[in-house]
């Protein structure tokens, strides 16, 4: 198992860098944000930009890889996205993990007039987007004549620092998504219910299977927190090492090999030290 | 060289770790202000390296401390303008206060063709550019904007937080012909244009008078000058940063222009020893 945190980009910047190196230094896996112009929830609470915050905390940061979960497809052109991924994945000295999605945050794009379109359009563009993103990030000179993309000789340069590209980690929940990460992703995150997570992670399974894919070479990464937890029955994961050691173990069981937690509160680090050092490594 | 502004213009081709130390020295060195620009390639050079603007310039802002920094410019065509407002306000808060706002309304033509990224003919270009100030601006200043715009359509959108520069951090708006430079009279804390002595005299006054039309105080606007070897020399000036001399020249020839800050294509490492006079003897006596 894997484990990588969640800190939403709401704090002040110093407080979101402290943050950053401590949770880098506990040794953690991986730290990400998300990418709204508003926050999901508390749309009046404030929300930094993510690749341009990610990009100054990976420079707070030397070990932990970063990444947002997730990008959203309909806020930047997919050139766009790639050229701000390799950039990151520079100055992160080859830190990032590319974190995308095809967008979902209804109140944002009513408020400021960006198309978020229909779901089979949406999922269009995002499929398309994909593959642009793919060839981009591997350095190649990418023609695409597509319904909603078109690039001609194009290519992004510098190459990335990881080779073939960074890694791709597609955010998927339903059964045509589940279908484009199983070509695409990396890494496949999915937020809900064990229940729910264990049948999209054999649906996605089965869609590897079919186009020829080895389905162990997907990262399984579950998140976990207030949303899916309490409703469960299930503990803070933070509020005990046997707390944590039985959240996971309910996923794992459901097929995760990775867990994105929300970040704990300063009130629990003290716990948190605990986990890290002891029940935390002896699970990876 | 009393009251001007230096800056230096650093395309982001290079290396990050290069990059970031060139911005360092420069920081040490005492110049106001560094610029990468944003551009999917360099101008003129699509092979080679080059890092998206936004995301550059936010992990050198996390990596300098006390030198101003910018995007020059970034392009309105890239980026919905409230994605952009939230991008500076972001970059404000990494820089604490640091940020220019940097902006103008797209040009390069053959990075758009590789995309395909409209650029527009350019009137639509000018007329989405001005829509697109009417937007951040009030977005950047904490507003609850509405906004029913041919381009742009916003209803009661409003980003958080504020930016740490009160009301917002400055505009530097790029332009060169009439109907930009009256679109950087309504919005600009700083005009930039890049061009000969006589081209800048001419826009200069341009700018001055546009003020005046719409009741502004001319004297607001910094008058910023993006320049280099390929503007100075078919005008038989020297490489600004070949001596003392050369540099006081050039200056001096841009400030009878109306110049008052100037944004110099970064030296030739081998010329750092030369920037090292430079700033002992022409910039530091002018504070």
């Amino acid at each position: 198992m894997r484990f990588g945190l969640t800190v939403t980009p709401s704090e002040p910047y110093p407080v979101l860098a402290d943050k950053w190196r401590y949770f880098d230094e506990l040794g953690f896996d991986s730290l990400w944000h998300c990418d709204h112009l508003l926050r999901p929830n508390r749309p009046t609470d404030p929300l930094f930009e993510g690749w341009t915050l990610l990009s100054a905390l990976s420079t707070q940061t030397s070990r932990i890889r970063v990444g947002l979960m997730v990008a959203s497809n309909v806020l930047r052109h997919p050139a766009l996205l790639a050229q701000e991924a390799l950039t990151v994945d520079h100055v992160s000295g080859g830190r990032l993990e590319v974190g995308i999605g095809c967008g979902w945050f209804e109140e944002e794009h009513e408020r400021f007039g960006i198309p978020l379109y229909e779901p089979p359009q949406r999922v269009d563009r995002f499929e398309e987007a994909m593959e642009i993103i793919d060839r981009l990030l591997r350095g190649e000179t990418v023609s695409h004549e597509g319904a909603h993309y078109q690039l001609s000789d194009a290519k992004l340069r510098p190459y990335p620092v990881q080779w073939p590209r960074p890694p791709l980690t597609l955010a998927a929940h339903r059964p045509r998504m589940l279908r484009i990460t199983a070509r695409y992703a990396d890494r496949w995150n999915s937020s809900g219910t064990p229940e729910e997570m264990g049948a999209r992670s054999r649906y996605l399974d089965e869609e590897c299977e079919r186009i020829g894919r080895d389905p162990g070479e997907i990262i399984r990464s579950f998140r976990a927190g207030v949303s899916n937890l309490g409703v469960r029955g299930l503990p803070d994961i933070w509020s005990s090492p046997e707390a944590f050691s039985e959240v996971s173990g309910v996923f794992a069981e459901a097929g995760a090999t990775e867990l994105i937690i929300d970040q704990p509160r300063p009130e629990q680090y003290g716990t948190v030290e605990r986990i890290a050092s002891g029940v935390m490594e002896s699970l990876r | 060289m009393k009251g001007f502004r230096f800056g230096i213009y650093t395309p982001q081709w290079k290396p990050y770790q290069v990059l970031l130390d060139n911005w360092r020295y420069f920081e040490e060195l005492g110049f106001d202000s560094v610029w990468p620009c944003d551009h999917f390639h360099n101008p003129g050079h699509p092979d080679k390296p080059f890092f998206e603007g936004w995301t550059v310039l936010a992990a050198l802002a996390a990596e300098t401390s006390r030198i101003r920094l910018g995007v020059l410019v970034s392009s309105n065509t890239f980026r919905h303008p409230a994605l952009l407002a939230q991008q500076a306000i972001t970059l404000d808060h990494i820089s604490e206060g640091r940020l220019d706002f940097g902006v103008g309304a797209g040009w390069y033509e053959l990075e758009h063709e590789w995309f395909r990224i409209p650029l527009y003919e350019p009137k639509v270009r000018v007329d989405r550019f001005e829509e697109a100030m009417e937007i951040i601006d009030p977005l950047m200043r904490g507003e609850t904007v509405s906004y029913a715009g041919e381009h742009y359509q916003l209803t009661e959108a409003r980003l958080q937080p504020p930016p740490v520069q009160s009301p917002r951090p400055p505009f530097m708006l790029a332009g060169h012909r009439p109907r930009m430079l009256g679109i950087c009279a309504r919005f600009a804390d700083s005009w930039n244009s890049t061009g000969t002595v006589e081209d800048l005299t001419k826009r200069n006054r341009q700018v001055d008078e546009a003020c005046r039309r719409i009741g502004r105080d001319p004297s607001e606007v910094v008058r910023s000058y993006l320049g280099g070897n390929s503007t100075l020399g078919p005008q038989g000036l020297p490489d600004m940063w070949s001596s003392p001399d050369a540099f006081s020249e050039v200056v001096g020839r841009y400030a009878e222009a109306g110049v008052n800050e100037f944004l110099f294509v970064e030296p030739r490492p081998e010329q750092y020893k030369m920037v090292e006079r430079i700033v002992s003897r022409v910039i530091e006596p002018g504070r």
